[in-house]
């Protein structure tokens, strides 16, 4: 709901829709009744925001309370930003119009690390200081979540509080204790030191840091009680947590534009370059029976007409054999169609296949990872050669004439040979098309390979790993294009200088909140975006601050470098990802978790609970 | 299977949602609203739902139709009563009936156009004085081939009447413009070339559209 001014600048912005608020499912509740009023805010655009899962989960649980009411703000496009400033109209929540400086709490979701200038540009937006410590009173609350909350220090002068796991329960139990102490007067530091208290909370104004002369931590120390490691939080039952039974059904179309279900946490796979494969663990499955029901009120209530479901690895759900046909026994007969994404290779059944063309076909989708079977198996990625030729002679025969090939490079140990495999590994899938006598006559084949840069990320094997400079990414770039010696294998990759700032910031430590900083204020922002990425502005920022990117990105760490989150427990022990990382340089595979434990650790977060152990 | 004329009017924020956006939206509240819509036959089926006249961005509307058809002769009331129900704040269903006219005899559409002017009684006088001439020149961007190019024409003949009035400061031009498949004309190029003619920007302009009309000037029903 917008007032006066906000719609006089909707006259000369793109998609306007994006800024009305009003979509069906949205909740307007009445201010009078409410004590509680919490942003929820996704650092980037509209279409971007309100795909994202966890906020459609954590919006309407906080509204199912009676007394808060929980609103969405996404960043504002560069068109509607500039009439905003101009105008001085302040960044406002989408479902009353107001400012959300006056809101009790200002969430952000972290899910990649070049979203960090748009939180600041949000703040700012909305009338407030950037840094933590200018903000003095006790509200609005600046909170934040999500995977890149494994490590929040490079961000952590600007946030003050991080929750660190899954927030369903945390997010309750926060704000209780902030309207506890909204109430008796406290100030902001008081409140803090109890937050603190919450298991998964951490306070970054509670610790210090100090380094050693080369740059690296000598020592973090809490103050006061706060705990020395933080452990993160997890939701023991899948199937008594929260699900919403309605989304926010959007005007414009945004990326992922119909009903997510949530199939599982956490992945059985052990992928050793996967930060999601280890920061969600451990597995924990919902029952079909409570994912079709889920689904189904999701369907009546949105009108959607596709289901998407939703986990790291579609196929290793353990019961998806029984949950497709329950699905489509109703979907069919509405023309609701159902899609599942991260599927993968080896475990891609007949009967699967067969189901999948029941509905509409869209394009598939192989994540190889790598070229070469030494590499394939130093990063753990459990598939071989014939495994891929042979789904992708079934898909041949399904009747698809394009293909999707995913890789990395950049990788651990790689050598160009690897990259001139990824190259044999598209032909190979090129020739597999051919030699299909049913093929459609007068149609070719589509190989498309996308080859993204490897990027460090805390909490995996390759923590310690040292990112290829952007010098070593664009040789083996070419090298790849060399060894591609047909037109029906298209090639695609990402810039190299968005891949080094990624790195810098997912393994950063708090000298990096100046650089960000004045990158903001040089005008950095959706630095995701080819179209606002300027990495002179980003470099300049680095050596006015003194602060050499390549310490962070290129440099190989050894094992025992304090590292700038080993301060938090995510289950998973740090002996174990040392081993995995010395197994990868004798490219020695660990088999999944289903196959064989290997004793990770995560299951003590959950009292020794694993839905992978068999 | 029976053919059903929503009529429906769309204002506040909903003014803003675009035609393929607005699509999108009826389709889906009348999924929600478990109405037994007719799909296309084919390979990709899409249910049966046809718009008779696009609206633009931005301009409010008592008057919009779309004409759907159902598998069942679920009676106008209910289908009025679901949809209402359904549908977003700002789209309102005002009647449910069966089609009367065909949507290709719709000739023209009456507008409301709202200017906040500084000095609206001298505005007043000047939009007066265009409009009565014989020649409206309006710059209209076309296509030439693949290149973007501006053209002039005359809108003269797609004013089919007009009336001005001043009220509470602002000014009200209501005016009837020629509109559908044949002479389709969109109001905001009439302002902007009044805007440039009277070289004085409108603070503000709303535009609601109040009637859709056939060539004797009755109502489409």
């Amino acid at each position: 709901m917008v007032n006066q001014q906000q719609e006089r600048l909707l006259k000369y912005v793109q998609k306007p829709a994006r800024y009305i608020g009003g979509e069906v499912n949205s909740v307007v509740k009445d201010k009078s009744k409410i004590k509680f009023r919490y942003a929820f805010c996704f650092p980037d655009n509209y279409e971007i925001g309100m795909s994202h899962l966890g906020m459609k989960i954590l919006y309407s649980l906080v509204n199912e309370r009676e007394d808060s009411w929980c609103e969405r703000v996404f960043a504002p496009w560069e068109d509607m930003e500039r009439l905003m400033r101009e105008n001085r109209v302040p960044l406002y929540g989408l479902e009353s119009g107001d400012n959300i400086k006056d809101f009790d709490m200002i969430g952000f979701t972290l899910q990649y690390e070049l979203s960090y200038t748009n939180v600041l540009n949000m703040l700012d937006l909305a009338g407030l200081p950037v840094r933590s410590a200018d903000r003095r009173g006790l509200t609005p609350l600046v909170v934040a979540g999500g995977p890149c909350a494994c490590n929040p220090e490079p961000i952590s002068e600007f946030i003050d509080l991080f929750m660190l796991g899954e927030g369903e329960e945390m997010t309750n139990e926060l704000i209780d204790l902030l309207l506890k102490h909204k109430s008796m007067g406290s100030s902001k530091e008081e409140f803090l030191k109890q937050a603190a208290e919450i298991q998964g909370v951490y306070v970054p104004s509670l610790y210090d840091v100090s380094y050693n002369g080369d740059g690296t931590i000598k020592e973090v120390t809490a103050k006061g009680n706060a705990p020395k490691t933080v452990k993160k939080r997890i939701i023991s039952d899948m199937n008594s947590v929260y699900y919403p039974d309605k989304f926010v059904v959007p005007f414009i179309d945004i990326v992922h534009d119909r009903v997510v279900s949530e199939i599982f946490r956490g992945c059985i796979r052990g992928c050793r370059f996967c930060q999601a494969g280890f920061i969600y663990r451990p597995v924990r499955e919902k029952s079909s029976d409570v994912i079709n029901a889920q689904t189904k009120a999701l369907c009546d209530s949105t009108g959607y007409d596709e289901i998407s479901l939703c986990s790291l690895s579609t196929s290793d759900y353990s019961q998806i054999d029984e949950l497709i046909p329950k699905m489509f026994s109703w979907a069919l007969e509405r023309k609701i169609n159902v899609s599942l994404p991260s599927l993968r290779v080896d475990n891609f059944s007949d009967e699967l296949m067969a189901e999948l063309q029941k509905v509409r076909r869209s394009g598939l989708t192989f994540a190889p990872e790598a070229g070469t079977q030494r590499l394939r198996d130093a990063i753990n990625k459990n598939v071989t050669r014939d495994e891929v030729i042979r789904t992708a002679e079934k898909a041949f025969k399904g009747g698809w004439t394009a293909v999707k090939l995913y890789f990395m490079m950049g990788l651990p140990t790689e050598t160009l040979e690897d990259i001139e495999g990824i190259a044999d590994l598209a032909q190979e899938v090129v020739n597999t098309y051919y030699k299909n006598p049913d093929r459609p006559k007068g149609k070719g084949v589509t190989v498309n390979i996308s080859v993204a840069s490897f990027v460090p990320k805390p909490f995996t094997p390759f923590q310690w790993e040292a990112q290829d400079t952007s010098e070593m990414l664009s040789d083996k770039q070419k090298h790849l294009l060399q060894s591609v010696k047909t037109h029906k294998i298209q090639v695609s990759y990402h810039e190299t200088p968005t891949s080094l700032l990624e790195g810098v910031l997912a393994r950063g430590d708090r000298k990096l909140c100046d650089v960000i900083e004045r990158a903001w204020r040089k005008g950095c922002k959706f630095d995701s975006w080819d179209e606002f990425f300027d990495f002179s502005k980003w470099s300049e920022a680095f050596s006015e601050c003194g602060v050499d990117p390549a310490f962070y990105a290129n440099r190989k760490r050894s094992f025992d470098e304090i590292l700038p989150w080993d301060m938090f427990d995510y289950g998973i022990r740090r002996k174990f990802l040392e081993e995995e990382n010395l197994k990868a340089y004798k490219s020695e595979t660990t088999p999944n978790c289903r196959e064989k434990c290997s004793a990770c650790g995560a299951a003590k977060l959950n009292g020794g609970k694993c839905d992978a152990k068999c | 299977m029976q053919s059903v004329r929503i009529f429906f009017e769309k204002t506040g924020g909903a003014k803003y949602i675009s035609h393929l956006d607005l699509m999108r939206c009826f389709s889906r509240a009348i999924k929600r609203a478990d109405i037994d819509i007719c799909y296309t036959e084919g390979y990709n089926p899409h249910p049966f739902m046809t718009f008779s006249l696009p609206l633009s961005l931005g301009i409010e509307s008592y008057c919009e139709s779309v004409d759907i058809k159902t598998n069942d002769d679920m009676p106008f009331d209910e289908i009025e009563r679901r949809l209402k129900d359904a549908l977003p704040d700002g789209i309102n269903v005002t009647s449910v009936a069966a089609p009367v006219n065909k949507a290709d005899k719709i000739e023209f559409a009456e507008f409301d156009i709202i200017f906040t002017f500084e000095n609206p009684g001298k505005a007043s006088g000047e939009i007066n004085d265009i409009l009565s001439s014989d020649e409206i020149l309006a710059e209209k961007k076309a296509k030439k081939g693949r290149e973007k190019v501006v053209k002039q024409i005359n809108i003269k003949k797609n004013i089919k009447s007009f009336s001005i009035d001043v009220l509470n400061g602002r000014l009200l031009l209501n005016t009837v413009l020629t509109a559908g498949v044949k002479e389709n004309i969109n109001p905001s190029l009439l302002i902007e070339c009044i805007e440039k003619s009277i070289k004085s920007e409108a603070e503000s302009t709303d535009i609601i559209k109040r009637k859709m009309l056939l060539s004797d000037m009755t109502e489409f029903k």
